[in-house]
């Protein structure tokens, strides 16, 4: 690296930096050593790596591709606008799949938004992620039956995130949290957003039957229900079985009455208390 | 450019040391600031790079040098009350004013100071030349990225290459 040049100007002390001009030799960013590479590589987007920086060199594309360390937080609920890659939908899932190949098992976050019940199958039954920490499905149309029969593949998670669109899979959620509450014991962290205004419902004949699961995440510390049909029953159970909760979001639920104060003092030791 | 001393309250007048960069052009610093580079702290703390002898840097020309001092003197204040915890917004404000503007420069700098960041184990300049990179290329095609960092144009044969692998994702470029 050293470049060759005459000591022309003895400096005592760095004064304003001299502007590298004539000495400049052409530095050659395929030459980067491999750490320092994964450096910059580590602050890209997944987009970025999958569509650009992959493809620029060998060098570059072998580091890519073989170091598992760039593909272990997958986040692909946004991708960058038109760019040069104008992604669609089956870009996005081309990029979901290298980037869970590429992670060899190692992925601890997968986030994504707007995936199917179809996606979610080929993403998650074609490749494994036992470490797999966080998981969150934003604005999704999909039944979560998969899930619920997957999750135990996801010993180690510590935050779901489940946020839906169609109603239809409403009602199978409390077979994910009955999954979730057996097989995850290291949850802390859940949000279970219903999309649209059908789960409160009056009618529903079982309304607490996910909140009675939820009741059994023993390490659960946040809990966010939106659009849940649970009443002050399945929030009692909730209060007496997450011994460690400390956030409580249940806004808006609407089979939920806060008018009577013995609620409000069960609630008081929850550090974070949001109700319709 | 005065460090206040007294974290260490060992001394008075701020100690300096000599360093010798791979064109002999000798630097005079701080040894607070030149500290900030984790090879040279252990060095310093030996007791190297005082008096007539300096520490030689093989690997880090003199344009390289004055640069990465220039980091580190205006770090050095910072690091020496452990990140500054009590540090007043203003100046972090200013700290990062000052980083902006000191990584607003052509990537063949660039280049060298990642380098000698590595060379020199100096993690916060390591980080600020990898961030200023990552955002140099983000959302960009491999052709644009190759001409951003000054890459020579690509043979027919990496050419094809490039294509070839951007054509399994449907997409091909330019």
């Amino acid at each position: 690296m050293a470049s060759q040049s005459s000591p022309r100007n003895h400096r005592r002390r760095p004064r304003l930096p001299p502007t590298p001009t004539d000495e400049v030799e052409t530095r050659d960013w395929a030459e980067l050593p491999r750490d320092l590479l994964l450096v910059v590589l580590q602050r890209l987007d997944i987009a970025s790596i999958v569509f650009g920086a992959g493809h620029v060199c060998r060098t570059w594309r072998r580091v890519t591709r073989e170091e598992p360390e760039l593909w272990r937080r997958i986040d692909i609920r946004s991708l960058p606008k038109p760019a040069p890659h104008g992604v669609n939908g089956s870009q996005l899932r081309a990029l979901a799949h290298t980037a869970l190949w590429r992670s060899a098992g190692r992925c601890e976050a997968f986030w994504t938004k707007g995936i199917t019940e179809d996606d979610y199958i080929a993403f998650f039954r074609r490749h494994t992620a036992p470490m797999l920490k966080s998981l969150r499905l934003i604005s999704c149309e999909m039944s979560t039956v998969s899930l619920s029969i997957d999750i135990k593949r996801f010993p180690l998670l510590e935050e779901l995130e489940l946020s839906l669109h169609s109603s239809e899979s409403f009602d199978n959620t409390y077979m994910v949290c009955a999954a979730a509450a057996k097989a995850c014991p290291h949850l802390k962290i859940l949000r279970l957003i219903k999309d649209a205004g059908y789960h409160w419902n009056s009618r529903v004949l079982n309304k607490d039957k996910e909140a009675m699961e939820i009741a059994k995440m023993r390490q659960l510390r946040s809990l966010q229900l939106s659009g849940n049909s649970l009443s002050n029953d399945g929030l009692a159970a909730i209060l007496g079985g997450c011994v460690h909760l400390e956030f409580l979001d249940i806004h808006p639920c609407f089979n939920i009455s806060m008018r009577s104060d013995s609620m409000y003092v069960r609630c008081a030791r929850i550090r974070t208390f949001r109700h319709s | 450019m005065a460090a206040p001393e007294s974290g260490d309250g060992n001394n008075g007048a701020a100690r300096m040391v000599t360093l010798i960069s791979s064109d002999n052009t000798r630097f005079e610093v701080e040894a607070a600031a030149a500290s900030l580079s984790q090879t040279l702290q252990l060095t310093i703390l030996d007791g190297g790079g005082g008096g007539g002898d300096g520490i030689p840097l093989p690997n880090v020309d003199s344009a390289t040098l004055s640069k990465v001092l220039e980091y580190c003197i205006k770090h050095a204040p910072a690091a020496a009350n452990g990140g500054a915890p009590n540090a007043t917004a203003v100046d972090r404000a200013e700290l990062e004013r000052f980083d902006n503007e000191f990584v607003n420069i052509d990537q063949s700098v660039l280049y060298s100071l990642i380098m000698a960041a590595h060379n020199l184990e100096i993690e916060g300049l390591q980080s600020l030349v990898a961030k200023k990179v990552a955002d140099m290329i983000k959302g960009k095609s491999p052709m644009e990225i190759r001409r951003t960092l000054g890459f020579p144009d690509p043979t027919p044969e990496e050419q094809a290459e490039m294509n070839a692998h951007m054509l399994e994702y449907g997409w091909a470029y330019e």
